[in-house]
């Protein structure tokens, strides 16, 4: 998995590609927390995201819980086919 | 009168993606085999003969039907070649299809009839018909044809009100079939469960709870456990020893036989095979590593966790064994260049993974050939057995990269262990004998052939040449000759 952050005006746009799931969860919640101190709106771009785990949903929520302690938003885009079915039956 | 059953494989290649290690003609249609509905369609018109014609080992299909005797009919089963077209396969079995009317259903299809009709003008006809949908047909040919000389290549058209045929082409059409005659056409066919309530197909012991809502249409089948809060239906399907966890919703959903659904979760729109979550729609196929979202039934639990236990046990006899040589060697190793990093090791078919602890750049030196020769590379793999992640015998770990995907896609199954076949003939996974040895494996397991892997896997460690040792760790891992 490779994550890939930029900057477009106020909003963070995080691009995800490859697996998201329980070997690198933890790198996504880590980094998550250092773009918090660069924005507080964020786009999770997940054209590329190839699969997701419950612990990498389990990443995903978590940054949305970070995002929205301090006013901020997590918005999620481009989700694919594959990973929207564990969106799906999880309810997420 | 006799029925001749053949499916070309290149119809149901599409399977494969789905349904892998399912035959096609077992391929269940509201918890009933595709093949079924065809013996009650040929049971129904008087035939008494059927000759199924498989072009992959066909024993889950033998084993099921049998000879038919259940079914009032004479079952009997032909072999073809992946490339056989209609006339080989005809070739093939023209002593079964001389001297009767025969009937051939040709395709992967559903044979659309009604139970309550059971004459069919094409079937006292003195001529040769064929209905066709697609590339799929059933024709007919009275006793007195040519069946050799009909210009398969140019099958006409007739008009045949019924049966109609519907091919099965893709998961769409698959799930649309299911679905449709749930809701619309339940009553034609005879579905396996009780019917008491108009909708509602029940099998053996499904055990409930009060709060479960049904929304019917719906087919239970045998040994169903469903938990509480759970809302079921309408057009849902459930094979046999399903379990549905508490607070669950399913809807417009097949889940398959032996197929475990966690809780909260909501299942819309899906079919569930084992780890397999499908959206017909779109037809995609996601592998669900989570057991506790979904995941397949273990039959067999205790000699599972007696294996286990077994496995776990002997792992911590070698780790005693090997504990002060590690313990000694390892450190002198750190101090002369031996580095140690995760590798990521496929887990099963499905592409999970475990975490291992590997070691590289081992360098020449003596205190690193015996590191070696001792098996002491293998040492942090002992615990991963106690964990339950690996065997302690079994397929060789291979490494997760692109290169060795191909690998498991060759295996009729794929449980890796610390000790493999092919690794104890020192052959990893890029030497050219690695598939058909895993295959040998495969095919011959037995607890004294593991025994007697471990012990030569030892033994080629200790006396072999440093080269072929080499070899078998792999050329990167040395940083010298």
């Amino acid at each position: 998995m490779t994550i890939d952050f930029r900057k477009e005006s106020r909003i963070g746009i995080i691009k995800i590609v490859g697996r998201l799931d329980a070997s690198n969860a933890r790198e996504l919640k880590d980094n998550f927390v250092k773009y918090l101190e660069e924005t507080i709106f964020f786009i999770m771009d997940f054209s590329e995201l190839e699969f997701i785990d419950s612990t990498g949903l389990g990443a995903v929520i978590s940054a949305f819980k970070h995002a929205s302690e301090v006013d901020g938003d997590v918005y999620i885009a481009n989700l694919q086919p594959k990973p929207r079915m564990v969106f799906d039956i999880t309810r997420a | 009168m006799k029925c001749l059953i053949y499916s070309p494989p290149e119809q149901t290649a599409w399977l494969k993606d789905f349904f892998p290690g399912v035959n096609p003609f077992n391929l269940k249609i509201l918890n009933k085999p595709l093949l079924e509905y065809y013996i009650d369609f040929c049971v129904l018109t008087g035939i008494e003969q059927i000759r199924v014609v498989n072009t992959e080992t066909g024993s889950d299909l033998e084993k099921y039907f049998n000879e038919g005797r259940q079914w009032g009919v004479d079952i009997s089963y032909g072999f073809a070649k992946q490339e056989d077209n209609l006339l080989q396969v005809l070739k093939k079995n023209r002593r079964f299809c001389s001297k009767h009317d025969l009937l051939i259903i040709y395709g992967f299809q559903f044979i659309k009839y009604r139970k309550q009709c059971s004459e069919y003008d094409f079937m006292q006809s003195k001529e040769i018909i064929v209905s066709q949908q697609g590339n799929c047909s059933i024709l007919h040919f009275p006793a007195d044809s040519d069946l050799l000389s009909f210009d398969f290549s140019d099958i006409q058209q007739q008009n045949i009100q019924q049966p109609y045929i519907l091919p099965i082409n893709s998961i769409k059409s698959y799930y649309n079939l299911n679905m449709h005659i749930l809701s619309e056409e339940r009553d034609s066919y005879f579905l396996p469960g009780y019917n008491n309530e108009d909708g509602v197909y029940l099998g053996k012991n499904v055990i409930d709870k009060k709060s479960t809502s049904y929304t019917k249409p719906l087919v239970l089948g045998n040994n169903i456990q469903i938990q509480m809060n759970t809302d079921i239906g309408p057009n849902v399907v459930l094979g046999d020893n399903v379990i549905i966890d508490h607070s669950t919703k399913i809807e417009n959903s097949i889940i398959y036989e032996y197929s475990y659904i966690g809780s909260e979760l909501e299942i819309v729109n899906k079919i569930v095979f084992k780890k397999r979550l499908i959206d017909p729609d779109n037809e995609e196929v996601m592998q669900i590593v989570d057991s506790f979202l979904v995941s397949d039934i273990q039959s067999n639990l205790f000699h599972i966790s007696l294996l286990r236990f077994l496995n776990g046990f002997i792992a911590l006899i070698m780790i005693t064994l090997t504990l002060i040589p590690f313990i000694l060697l390892f450190p002198l190793c750190r101090i002369t260049g031996m580095k140690t990093s995760k590798e990521n090791y496929y887990r099963n078919k499905d592409s999970a993974i475990c975490s291992c602890i590997s070691f590289s750049q081992p360098g020449y030196s003596l205190i690193k050939r015996l590191f070696y020769r001792f098996s002491l590379d293998i040492f942090p793999l002992y615990f991963k057995v106690i964990g339950g992640e690996l065997l302690l015998v079994g397929n060789f770990l291979i490494p997760r990269r692109t290169s060795t995907m191909k690998h498991l896609h060759l295996m009729p199954y794929y449980q890796p262990g610390v000790y493999s076949y092919p690794g104890s003939m020192l052959h990893n996974e890029e030497h050219e004998n690695y598939v058909n040895d895993e295959l040998e494996y495969c095919h011959t397991r037995s607890a004294w052939l593991d025994v007697k892997i471990v012990l030569q896997s030892w033994i080629v460690r200790l006396f072999s040449e440093w080269r072929l040792i080499k070899d078998y760790l792999g050329e990167n891992n040395f940083d010298s000759n």
